[in-house]
């Protein structure tokens, strides 16, 4: 395991780079560490419009503090964070980490948002990390859990600025029904689809904790409220939500 | 260091390029020291990749000197009979009246001494004459019975050969084609040529890839059972690569600027792979274990096709792919590429210089650093306006963008070796490609499928004959087209530094390379593009030398004036006694004139009407080839060119100068006399004999004139030769004896003379006795069949000669 480990590693650094290419433009990043290319990086939509204080989507009325899904559907967030709007170079970035075996790329990009979710107040509350899990069929088509890679990154980056950084954890939430892809379905389908597709694992571990749990994209929020709902029910304080992306209301 | 792979195979090309070149020791050491030193100045880089790169350099040098080292271990056997034992490595290429047999042998010895032999692994490239035409049926029966025994040879086929060996020759014109470096690529080292009685098989060796080669002409030879020849041709040429194929289709490909379909290149191998990852879809394989399956059928494609560096590449190529995929880990193209390249050029180094791998390269490279970037500006700009719907580039665009990366990458490349592009290539492709693709497909069914089922053969061949068909008529239809706009084509010689250079910072500018919003980095990029555009605008203007060359067309005269106010003048364009299929023109006028950057003749001179000497100018004015004047002897009896509406004609005599405003001068001193038409016999005599003067350098060039000319002209010589100094003569007739007497030379009395004449030649140009007087005078000789083409090159106070081979 370690000989294979090792060999992995050497052909990252030698063949397969984690940072060849530009994700969004596409050209090839010739001696810069990081994954981005100059420009790319300074274009990159990062949310700065007020945000909704549940989930951090951006709203675009300033006299309101709730965005019109968490108002509505009184979703179950104490607090949230989202990086990217989700349109042409936030997308390019998602389907990269997504679809292109670009895990490295999640992880870089997490910690810039474990950097600026260091400065959230509600940061020094937060007890533990939780991705949203993938089901193990998924996971092994996809070869890794993206969720987890963005996850990695922000306890990474958070580690940098708040010592004790909150705790990563994978083991607690998992994911016991596999459900078909999301993309192209309305709010309700994918509720159904995912009413009870999670399970917690060890309750004990979260009683009286809170979570940040960790998501690519929030475009209705089923996803996260299932799970948040999930772990609520099993006994966590609350749950703070952080998504690479999010859909503008 | 990121990349340590790009990084390799610069490396490694630079220890090739050092050795080719020869370049000096203290170079290669300093450069060694730079790489040393490199973990010392810059951060990031570890001494282990530090010690790779370097010992790819060493590898690079280590594999340039087994390739291209200083002495010819077969110098001592060639011009002599000698006998081997070799193996067939591939089916022998049957053209017309000979047979080219590619084999390696163990051992090399001279028929007639025992002791000049050569043992080691030799590749050698055998070709067999046969008689064009037999007198007797004794002969004919022979003959039919050694064709027999030559058309059954295959691959592994032992033979024991005897003939006489050669060198093959190098690059001997501008603009040449070097045979000898593009044998090495193929890792041959020497010519054969062999009576068909001098051959004979001996025994049979058996390895994996004779087999395969066995599977390859089994396939073909079913297709060409079940298709016309053409599409059989194309057939074979697309999916095997074969180049045994008719030349015509080889030319209307080349016409259209897509014969990289026909040369297998990774065009092929991605739609091979298509298939393959189809099957292996079907058949629900894990991905992570399809490398494992790919591996071996790739492998299978490449030993198939040869392997052409162009399929390895790809081949490599994809096999990283999947692997990556296999793995989920990013892929990266260029590191990829560089493996590849690494890979190919450490079992064939030679292929370096090959513009089949170099286009291979040039052409991934191209995709590989542009085709993202252009595709994602053009669908940021498409998409500024649009808030909702927003568009993605299609096929069409694709298709587009992806030829054009493909061509930035091939240009240069393009016209180094070529001397010609043409811009038709975008549209064909866009055509063409699709078409082969699903041609490819078609035809690996069809074999496949006959193979196992011979009797479909029949009904199965229509479709795909129609295909093929349909891709024939496409491809001639695209060539009327290109025919009837033909300033589409571009004719020009290799870029220059400053113009690669500034053709490269372009299109790395529009793909967005450059962080332009950084004022320095704005800076650099701006006055870099203005500096090299002022170097590319100035260098006409830059004061040139005279350069007289004078090329090797054989047995014939053909001389290169350019002149340096930029006029270009051609004495006599070569010819060939005895007819040949293909023309001199094109095997070397047009290369040379492409080369130097030649668009157009100022003045084209016709010594006298002799074929060695007529034939390549009645080629350029009758191709059109834009020509101002055509001057001639008054004497000559040309009548076709005389005749002619193309060119306007003058005649010149005793006498008659030609100047230009800057400073050459072309002065006539022969024939004297009326207009008259000489016969063919007397036409020597009637040649133009011309000085070429520019400031304090005089040339003298002869034609064909004999003693009885010579002895008239040899006191006014003396006087014009006290006057002022010749410095070169192009001796007359090739070197004849009955010309270059002792008392013409002496009145001349030059410092170089330069012979133009062929290799073993019947007529034994040039005499001993002549290279004796010039000996005897201290006349340095220079013979074209030794040096190739001989250049010239002064600024009027100074002469710098310079000659092709070597």
């Amino acid at each position: 395991m370690n000989l294979r480990q090792t060999l992995l590693t050497f052909l990252e650094n030698n063949l397969f780079l984690k940072n060849g290419t530009c994700p969004i433009c596409g050209k090839v990043l010739f001696v810069t560490d990081r994954f981005l290319c100059h420009q790319c990086e300074d274009d990159l939509p990062i949310i700065n419009n007020p945000t909704c204080v549940r989930c951090g989507r951006p709203i675009f009325r300033d006299h309101r503090d709730v965005c019109n899904p968490c108002a509505k559907l009184n979703l179950p967030f104490a607090a949230g964070y989202a990086h990217l709007n989700y349109e042409d170079a936030g997308k390019k970035i998602v389907h990269a980490i997504k679809f292109k075996d670009r895990p490295y790329l999640g992880i870089w990009v997490g910690t810039q948002m474990g950097a600026a979710i260091a400065q959230c107040q509600w940061i020094d509350e937060v007890d533990l990390i939780i991705p949203v899990p993938l089901h193990p069929n998924r996971q092994s088509e996809r070869g890794y859990n993206q969720s987890e890679k963005i996850a990695q990154g922000i306890h990474e980056g958070l580690a940098q600025k708040i010592s004790p950084a909150p705790e990563l954890t994978t083991k607690i939430l998992l994911r016991s029904r596999d459900t078909p892809h999301q993309i192209g379905q309305g709010r309700e389908e994918r509720l159904r689809n995912l009413t009870g597709a999670f399970n917690v694992e060890t309750a004990a571990a979260i009683q009286n904790k809170t979570i940040l749990l960790v998501d690519d994209v929030l475009t209705t929020g089923a996803t996260l409220a299932e799970t948040s709902a999930t772990l609520l029910e099993a006994g966590a304080a609350q749950v703070c939500i952080a998504t690479l992306c999010a859909v503008t209301e | 260091m990121k990349r340590p792979l790009l990084w390799g195979f610069v490396t490694l090309c630079l220890g090739i390029v050092a050795v080719y070149y020869r370049f000096p020791v203290w170079a290669l050491l300093g450069f060694v020291a730079l790489l040393i030193g490199m973990p010392f100045f810059l951060r990031g880089i570890k001494i282990t990749q530090t010690v790779f790169v370097l010992g790819l350099f060493g590898l690079g040098a280590f594999l340039g000197y087994g390739v291209f080292s200083d002495t010819d271990v077969l110098e001592n056997l060639y011009q002599k009979d000698v006998s081997l034992i070799g193996v067939v490595t591939d089916y022998p290429i049957r053209t017309e009246n000979r047979l080219t047999i590619n084999l390696t042998a163990k051992e090399l010895v001279a028929t007639t001494d025992e002791n000049n032999r050569h043992e080691g692994v030799t590749g050698i490239r055998a070709t067999i004459y046969y008689p064009a035409d037999e007198d007797t049926t004794a002969e004919q029966e022979v003959s039919k019975n050694d064709e027999k025994q030559q058309l059954d040879l295959a691959p592994g086929d032992v033979l024991l050969l005897q003939g006489q060996l050669s060198q093959p020759a190098g690059k001997r014109n501008p603009g040449g084609f070097d045979y000898q470096l593009y044998l090495k690529s193929l890792s041959i080292d020497g010519l054969l040529t062999i009576e068909p009685e001098n051959i004979e098989k001996i025994g049979q060796e058996t390895t994996l890839y004779y087999q395969i080669l066995g599977i390859k002409r089994a396939l073909e030879n079913q297709s060409d059972a079940s298709f016309s020849a053409d599409v059989s041709d194309l057939l074979k040429g697309v999916v095997f690569g074969e180049k045994n194929i008719n030349e015509d289709l080889a030319k209307r490909f080349q016409d259209a600027g897509v014969t990289h379909v026909l040369s297998v290149s990774g065009l092929h191998v991605g739609y091979v792979f298509l298939v393959l990852s189809f099957l292996l879809m079907a058949i629900k394989i894990n991905k992570r274990y399809w490398v494992l399956f790919l591996a071996p059928a790739l492998l299978f494609y490449v030993a198939i096709t040869g392997f052409a560096a162009p399929v390895i590449r790809a081949s490599i190529m994809l096999l990283c792919l999947t692997w990556g995929q296999g793995l989920h880990r990013e892929r990266d193209a260029l590191n990829q590429l560089c493996l590849a390249g690494l890979v190919i050029l450490g079992i064939w180094p030679a292929q370096l210089f090959q513009a089949g791998f170099q286009l291979s390269m040039g052409a991934v490279l191209g995709i590989i650093l542009f085709y993202g970037p252009l595709l994602y500006a053009y669908e940021k700009r498409r998409n500024k306006k649009r808030v909702h719907h927003k568009s993605k580039p299609g096929p069409m665009v694709q298709g587009l963008v992806l030829t054009f990366c493909a061509t930035v990458g091939t240009l240069p490349i393009l016209l180094y070796h070529f001397n010609s592009f043409t811009l038709m290539s975008f549209f064909s492709n866009l055509l063409v490609v699709p078409l082969i693709g699903v041609f490819l497909l078609a035809g690996i069914g069809f074999l496949g499928i006959v193979s196992i089922v011979p009797f479909l053969a029949p009904i199965l061949s229509v479709p795909v004959t129609f295909l093929g068909e349909s891709i024939i008529v496409v491809l001639d239809g695209i060539n009327d087209l290109g025919a009837a706009a033909n300033i589409l084509g571009i004719n020009r010689g290799g870029l220059s530094l400053a113009e690669t250079g500034l053709f490269l910072l372009l299109v790395f500018l529009i793909s967005g390379y450059f962080y332009l919003r950084q004022p320095y980095v704005r800076n650099t990029v701006m006055s870099l593009a203005l500096g090299l555009l002022l170097v590319v605008l100035a260098t006409p203007l830059i004061p040139r030398n005279l350069v007289v060359t004078v090329l090797d067309v054989g047995q014939g005269d053909s001389i290169l004036i350019e002149t340096p106010g930029g006029l270009t003048y051609l004495v006599d364009g070569g010819g060939y006694l005895f007819e040949r299929s293909n023309r001199v023109s094109d095997q070397v006028l047009y290369p040379a004139l492409h080369s130097k950057n030649i668009h157009e003749l100022d003045a084209i001179f016709l010594t006298h009407n002799h074929v060695d000497h007529s034939q390549g100018v009645e080629e350029l004015i009758f191709d059109g080839y834009p020509v101002k004047n055509l001057f001639m002897s008054v004497q000559t009896n040309n009548e076709k060119l005389l005749n002619q509406q193309l060119v306007p004609v003058s005649l010149l005599k005793k006498g008659s100068v030609i100047e230009g405003s800057d400073g050459v001068t072309i002065t006539v001193y022969n024939p004297d006399g009326r207009i008259i038409a000489k016969e063919d016999e007397q036409q020597n005599n009637a040649s133009l004999v011309m000085t070429i003067s520019y400031r304090n350098i005089n040339l003298l060039l002869c034609g064909d004139i004999e003693a009885e000319v010579e002895k008239q002209l040899a006191a006014e010589m003396q006087v014009l030769s006290a006057a002022r100094d010749f410095q070169i003569i192009k001796i007359p007739h090739h070197g004849s004896k009955t010309s270059s007497t002792q008392e013409f030379i002496q009145a001349i009395d030059p410092e170089t003379a330069v012979i133009s004449v062929g290799a073993n030649n019947s007529f034994n140009h040039p005499s001993d006795e002549v290279m004796d007087r010039l000996d005897e005078e201290a006349i340095t000789a220079l013979r074209t069949d030794q040096k190739g083409a001989v250049e010239i090159i002064s600024n009027g106070e100074y002469i710098d000669i310079k000659n092709y081979v070597n």
